[in-house]
């Protein structure tokens, strides 16, 4: 075991868990890091990721309204939609994307251009109801680099399957969710259900591979007020969700190495010579969970609070049968958070939004040949955020300053006193600011700059420990969380606010991550530097 | 077959006489004509709406409402009716309702500008619809159902057919169908007749805007001795992708036996109208992960008495996803311009062009696939012209002329490999020297199709009442003419694509289509359809009609009739009480052959009479004699089919129905390849000098010094296959259910398919190995080629609609409760029929016989897999939510295969494996342009 001491750049990780009200304004770049919408049945799936040091997504917060807080927009629970809805609003917006750059895990992608189309809208629904859905289309070409041949090479999971072809390969992903609440008098019931699919085929190649996933999903919730005035409510929901990926490899004229990985385990290794046939994965999740948030409103203050305990089941099998014998891969889930917000009014133009959140999971892999555990995995996120926001109405100035913070614990490997495991620990601070200014009636400019720094310590098997076979994909990745790294990004956003209630946005941003200055150099660790920009067009209407 | 048909005779005399008296006894009782009246108004602002069409669908009652938004329409029929409102600018509104005799209905109707904004708008098929003018079975599926089905091409919208399999959308393949058909397991390599992919060709009629379309001149195949094949709908059903989902209007499937009205077909009846009118600007925008479309459609009024509107799709689907990053192409255009002349408006002239061109272009990848490329192309011109003049009691006379021109354009290049061989490239009968040719080649071959379809029609359709029934009378002359102008089936010679040479059977010859007579047709037909009806919403319907197709000789209409057949057709419908049908209906009907099964391909033998192959090329001699078999079969004619239904509705309130009918179709004397065996000779020639090392080849010595008998098996085309299809179809409608506003539908449909081949059947390597060894006297034959197909398929549909927010989710599970395909064959040792001589005789051997010694030479098992391969129970499910945008448009996520299902398949008793259905997803949207002008 080496000792060493490590910064990871990408602390946005830690603002999508914690701030689903910057995620739902961000564009959506991965969807497993589901960055973008805090209400749906999808809300919690990011804490099955492993961290992910690129999540460094932004868009102008000041050109949209703040996300008000409750337990439908902060708990995901849809009985609250009555409640929390009370106008109507439509946003389409499509954008461009692409990232590139060195500084990246072994399965990433050299490169991702991206194109996206969405749709969103809330509305009441006569006196007593109100829905809220979103659609979202991504299409994204990645350029070779990443040999994974399952769509999330960096879960929780041990189990992963890769090969030695690299391929430039095309994703389209889509995401549909709605929800619906109805107040019944003194309680109010809702439900949301949601579908997310992935279809990604390689494009020229000896070696084609098609892979696809399928998410459906969705929520039950019940809401009472507590009081006479119903200023305290409270929420509990169930929430359901199973998610099938397929993937195929056909050595159709070339060959390849398919490696499936048992964690820190010796892998599973399968030559494939062309004319071989084809090498098959499936992947089986069912994931449930039961939650309870609180929320309230006193003045200008309004808070919620939540908790959610979920348990997830995955089975993969390597075999087309029918009931081939699957690797499984178990884990429980537990999330808690708290959001307090002090809203802007024309006497006090300030706002105030302070969240935290923490999440722990506890996971146990089991091979398919045998009964016995071949990895274990504690995965701790806490996370905080603390947001000034100064609108004044009317007036040409605006600003926005946000500062976080967030650590996490990765504790994994074979369970068994005195095999390979890996405990690391990360912490993350970003601080910045953004300014708006309005030149004439109907315009309004934003432009900001944030800066996040990432460190880490403890403990990870030395590279050459490692399998040979999964050391680009274990200890790839390890090394790149030992690196200490820098980010920076910068918004640039336009918004002309033209007939009626109906408003066009402009929205950019660049950011980058690199390595600093003074990270220990290690084996199969990356340098330089990754950048990614993003430009959207959106349309709001009221 | 006489006997056959004069039983069917019999039955219709029967059935027909019974109405007669069903229709005597009802006559007395004849109630007032009912009324429908109401207003239609803005569903948002509740203004009334002038100038709204309103009309009963499948009648002649229409009225436009006056600057009050009211309607009345008098005289109408009762019982069950759709009543249909459109407006330019708003959804078109379908209202079943259920007229009863003698009384004025009320029915207001609230326009909105997006189907999904009106309330209980239907969104998929009307399982009880009637298609216009018929009174077959038939699917009825409107605008707004098309709109919110996921569909590139018409093949998609055939998904809400019962028994219709769903497909997820795309153009990457041909799509053609086959209505009331499943799949069979096919016949095999050795036998003749039709299988799984044939069965398109059993004939299902396409009716594109009142003219039919016609596959019979399609010849873009290159023959049962092909090697590199090219994907195309010859010898089957039109290709659909030429006819885009955006562009229809209307489908009406006539499941049942259409009226003599329609003819070339055996399967049933599409009849497809495409968007004409005024239509207001509208974009179409699809993507999933395979497909591309954009879509583009506009019609305004040009003055007062004209309208033009044109229509432009273009549509991508990816290939091979994984490996290349081919596409299909599909553009299609479509102008259509209406005049009404005349102050009355009783005259009018539609003319529609239509323009398409599929493209499929697989090109060379050096690292994937050198040397390999294919192509194919595929243009069409269609240009109809249909003047209708109507007087003031009803009658009409119409004239209906269409032009069809495509333009097909097939090319395939692949590698080969092959031994030294002698070869020749011969074109008539006779002995010459050729050359050896071998080793590694590049194969190559280019099919130019120019196939043509001209049609005509001149029909007269008259109302009138006799004998207390109201009568609709349609009699007509149609005339066709199908040929191909194309350069055909080119290729270097030096190059065959087929490649396959055994000394006997020749190399491939070019073939130019331009060459190939003509087909024509005249049909000549009468149809009545009569109505009496009686108090309390009883009514007898009757429709009966004769067809008669003649196909000529020679191509023009002026020469004699090679085949003539007679197709009579009666439908029945009894209505006891309001709500409650009966029905019945048979019929006979024909398909003409292809012009390519008129016409088929010369077979060219390249007999080697001397193989001398020797080091040195100047020292070789091949000599080859060519024999050319004429393959045409003089006695060709159309398939004759039969189809009869038996079938109950019932009306369930709140637009709820159920209908369950049985149907049993056959077609007899379907085209397939029978084996005609016959022989040829081949001259065995003494060399004068053969020593090596001379530098010139040897020369043969006359005379032969010996001649043997070689067998041969000619392939030709013959009305020599039965096809069976019966089965049960069921729909269930249940009402809806107001609280949930949530409809359920349930279509079952339970088929089976059987396909019979007379003619003989051969083991192919063995009867190689009879026609190269001429001390083997004889080879077995068998007779035996069945194969069958079945197939329980259930739809449950389930449709949510809120029109307050413009929400509509349709989500369709499709249950292949079963499904098996099976071959019949003669496998064991005592099981052929007789033997084949090398002089081409057929011996017949009693099966007493076949065990004794002297027949051991013919006993031999064959190896054919007659297991019946059965698909286990699985289920797909397949959802569309669709919801309005502001500005009138509309936004909707479609999904198919939404879970990823992994099926379960089975082989076999014993094997086991999945079976992976694709999973398909994208959005799709549709914007009005002018909706941001308003």
């Amino acid at each position: 075991m080496t000792r060493f001491r490590r910064v990871l750049p990408g602390l946005l990780f830690a603002c999508a868990l914690v701030n689903p009200a910057a995620a739902q304004q961000a564009p959506m770049g991965d969807m497993s890091q589901s960055p973008w919408l805090g209400w749906g049945p999808f809300q919690h799936g990011s804490v099955h990721t492993m961290a992910a040091p690129r999540t460094w997504e932004w868009l102008s917060g000041l050109l949209s309204d703040p996300v008000p807080l409750g337990n439908f927009w902060t708990a995901g629970n849809p009985a609250a939609l009555p409640g929390e809805v009370k106008d109507r609003s439509a946003q389409l917006a499509a954008g461009l994307s692409s990232e590139t750059g060195a500084f990246r895990r072994p399965l990433d992608p050299g490169g991702i251009r991206g194109r996206t189309a969405a749709a969103m809208g809330w509305q009441p629904l006569g006196e007593r109801g109100a829905i809220a859905g979103e659609v979202r289309h991504e299409e994204q070409l990645m350029d070779p680099g990443g040999p994974s041949i399952t769509a999330h090479p960096y879960t929780t999971s041990p189990f992963v399957m890769f090969d030695t072809t690299l391929t430039p390969h095309r994703v389209q992903r889509t995401r549909l969710q709605g929800a619906g609440g109805r107040d019944l008098g003194r309680v109010s019931v809702g439900a949301s259900v949601g579908f997310e699919a992935r279809n990604g085929h390689s494009t020229i190649s000896r070696v084609p591979r098609l892979a696809r996933s399928s998410r459906p999903a969705g929520t039950l919730g019940v809401e009472i007020p507590l009081g006479s005035d119903g200023s305290v409510r409270v929420g509990a929901r169930a929430r359901w969700a199973t998610e099938s990926e397929t993937a195929s490899i056909f050595a159709v004229s070339g060959g390849t190495l398919v490696t499936l990985a048992l964690g820190y385990a010796p892998p599973v290794e399968s030559p494939f010579p062309p004319g071989a046939g084809a090498r098959y994965l499936r992947r089986d999740q069912e994931e449930s969970g039961i939650g309870a948030s609180v929320a309230g409103d006193r003045g200008r203050w309004s808070w919620a609070a939540h908790g959610e305990r979920s348990a997830l089941e995955e089975a993969l099998r390597t075999e087309p049968q029918i009931d081939a014998p699957a690797h499984r891969w178990r884990a429980d889930l537990t999330s808690a958070g708290i959001a307090v917000r002090r809203s802007a009014d024309p006497d006090s133009p300030l706002a105030v939004v302070l969240r935290g959140e923490w999440t722990e999971l506890n996971g146990d892999g089991a091979e398919a040949s045998a009964d016995s555990l071949v990895y274990d995995a504690r995965v701790r996120r806490v996370a905080g955020v603390a947001e000034l926001r100064y609108t004044p109405d009317p007036g040409t100035w605006g600003a926005r300053g946000t500062a976080e913070f967030g650590q996490e614990w990765h504790e994994m490997g074979d369970p068994s006193p005195g095999l390979l495991r890996s405990s690391i620990e990360g912490r993350t601070i970003r601080f910045g600011g953004e300014v708006s200014h309005r030149p004439v009636d109907r315009l309004r400019v934003a432009a900001g700059y944030w800066l996040s720094l990432y460190s880490a310590g403890g403990s990870a098997p030395r590279p050459g420990a490692l399998p040979r076979a999964i050391r680009p994909w274990a200890g790839g990745a390890m090394a790149h969380a030992s690196t200490r790294s820098t980010g920076h990004a910068v918004t640039l956003g336009a918004e002309w606010g033209g007939v009626g209630r109906a408003s066009l946005q402009a929205l950019g941003s660049w950011s980058s991550v690199q390595d600093r200055e003074g990270s220990t150099r290690l084996e199969l660790q990356p340098a330089g530097t990754r950048s990614r920009w993003h430009v959207e067009l959106k349309t709001v209407l009221r | 077959m006489l006997v056959h048909r004069r039983l069917a005779a019999s039955r219709v005399v029967a059935v027909l006489a019974t109405c007669c008296v069903a229709a005597g006894t009802l006559t007395a009782q004849v109630p007032p004509p009912p009324v429908v009246t109401g207003q239609v108004v803005v569903q948002e602002t509740g203004a009334p709406l002038a100038g709204a069409l309103v009309s009963l669908e499948g009648t002649r009652f229409a009225a436009l409402t006056g600057s009050e938004g009211r309607f009345r329409l008098e005289g109408v029929p009762p019982g069950p009716q759709v009543l249909r409102v459109s407006m330019l600018g708003y959804a078109t509104a379908r209202i079943p309702l259920t007229v009863a005799p003698g009384a004025v209905l009320q029915q207001d109707v609230r326009m909105a500008v997006s189907a999904l904004q009106v309330e209980g708008v239907l969104i998929t098929a009307d399982p009880v619809g009637r298609a216009r003018g018929e009174l077959g079975t038939a699917t009825v599926i409107d605008r707004a159902a098309i709109q919110y089905q996921t569909a590139t091409s018409l093949a998609g919208i055939l998904e809400l057919v019962p028994g219709v399999p769903i497909r997820p959308p795309g153009i990457d393949g041909v799509q053609q169908i086959s209505l009331r058909t499943v799949p069979t397991a096919g016949l095999g390599p050795d036998a003749p007749g039709p299988g799984t992919g044939d069965l398109a060709s059993a004939g299902t009629l396409i009716v594109l805007d009142g003219v039919p379309l016609s596959n019979n001149a399609n010849l873009q195949t290159l023959g049962p001795r092909g090697e590199l094949p090219v994907p195309s709908s010859a010898g089957g059903g039109i290709d659909l992708r030429r006819i885009p989902a955006a562009m229809l209007d209307r489908v009406e499937v006539i499941r049942g036996v259409p009226s003599a009205r329609f003819g070339d077909l055996s399967q049933g009846a599409i009849i497809v109208d495409t968007r004409a009118g005024v239509v207001e600007p509208e974009l179409l925008l699809r993507r999933d992960e395979q497909t591309s479309q954009v879509g583009f459609g506009a019609g305004m009024e040009l003055g007062s008495a004209q309208t033009a509107t044109a229509f432009v799709d273009i549509t991508r689907t990816l290939l091979a996803p994984g490996q290349r990053e081919d596409h299909a192409v599909r553009t299609a255009t479509q102008l259509s311009h209406r005049i009404v002349m005349g102050g009355s408006g009783r005259a009018t002239l539609d003319s529609r062009v239509e323009v398409f061109r599929l493209i499929r272009d697989v090109p060379e990848i050096e690292e994937l696939n050198l040397g390999a490329s294919s192509s194919s192309r595929d243009s069409g011109l269609r240009i109809s012209e249909r003047f209708r003049i109507e007087s003031d009691g009803g009658a009409r006379w119409e004239v209906t002329a269409s032009l069809d021109r495509q333009w097909q354009r097939s090319f395939r290049k692949q590698e080969r490999q092959r031994s030294a061989l002698p070869f020749t490239d011969r074109l008539d009968d006779g002995r010459s020297v050729g050359r050896f040719i071998g080793g590694p080649y590049l194969a190559q071959v280019q099919v130019d199709g120019d196939p043509w379809f001209a049609f005509g029609r001149v029909e007269h359709a008259r109302p009138f009442q006799r004998f207390g029934a109201d009568h609709e009378l349609h009699a007509g002359l149609e005339v066709r003419r199908e040929w191909n102008s194309g350069e055909g089936y080119q290729f270097d010679m030096e190059f065959p694509p087929q490649v396959t040479f055994n000394g006997v059977q020749g190399f491939d010859r070019p073939r130019r289509f331009a060459d190939l007579p003509a087909m024509a047709t005249t049909t000549l037909y009468l149809d009545d359809r009569m109505t009496w009806r009686a108090a309390g919403g009883r009514h007898v319907s009757l429709q009966a009609g004769l067809r008669v197709d003649m196909l000529h000789e020679n191509g023009t209409w002026f020469a004699g009739v090679r085949d003539l057949a007679a197709q009579p057709r009666i439908n029945l419908e009894l209505a006891p009480s309001e709500g409650i049908r009966v029905r019945a209906g048979w019929g006979a009907t024909a398909k003409l052959p292809s012009v390519g099964q008129l016409s088929p391909a010369p077979q060219f033998h390249d007999i080697v009479n001397v193989n001398w192959f020797t080091t040195d090329p100047a020292e070789r001699l091949a000599v080859l004699t060519t024999t050319v078999l004429d393959a045409s079969n003089p006695e060709l004619a159309m398939a004759r089919g039969y189809k009869s239904e038996v079938g109950l509705e019932m009306g369930l309130g709140r637009r709820g129905g159920l209908s369950v009918l049985a149907f049993d179709d056959r077609i007899e004397g379907g085209i397939g390849l029978r084996r005609d065996p016959t022989h040829l000779v081949r001259d065995l020639f003494q060399l004068s000098d053969s020593t090596f090392g001379t530098g010139r080849p040897p020369e043969i010595v006359e005379p032969p010094f010996r001649s043997e008998l070689i067998p041969l098996l000619l392939l030709r085309p013959d009305n020599m296959v039965d096809l069976r299809t019966w089965g049960i179809e069921a729909t269930l409608a249940l009402p809806e259910v107001r609280a949930l506003r949530t409809r359920f539908d349930l279509q079952a449909a339970w088929i089976r398919t059987e396909t019979r081949a007379t003619g003989i059947e051969v083991i192919g390597s063995q009867f190689e190995f009879f026609q190269l060894n001429a001390e083997r006297e004889r080879t077995p034959y068998w007779n035996r080629s069945e194969s069958t197909g079945g197939r329980l398929l259930l739809n449950y549909r389930m449709v949510y609609q809120e029109p307050a927010v413009g929400l509509a989710v349709t989500a369709a599970v499709q249950h292949s409760a079963r499904e098996h395909v099976q071959r019949f064959a003669d496998t064991d040792s005592l099981s052929f029929q007789g033997y084949v001589t090398r002089s081409g005789e057929l011996v017949p051997v009693p099966v007493s016989a076949r065990s004794q010694p002297e027949f051991a030479d013919l006993r031999m098992e064959r190896n054919v897999i007659t297991e019946r391969r059965t698909t286990m129970p699985d289920w797909l499910l397949s959802v569309q939510v669709a919801k309005t945008l502001p500005r009138d448009g509309r936004l909707a996520f479609f999904a198919f295969n939404l879970l990823d299902r992994v099926g379960r398949e089975s082989s076999g008793p014993t094997t086991v494996a999945r079976s992976h259905p694709p999973m398909r997803f994208g959005l799709e949207l549709t914007l009005v342009p002018g909706a941001f002008l308003r």
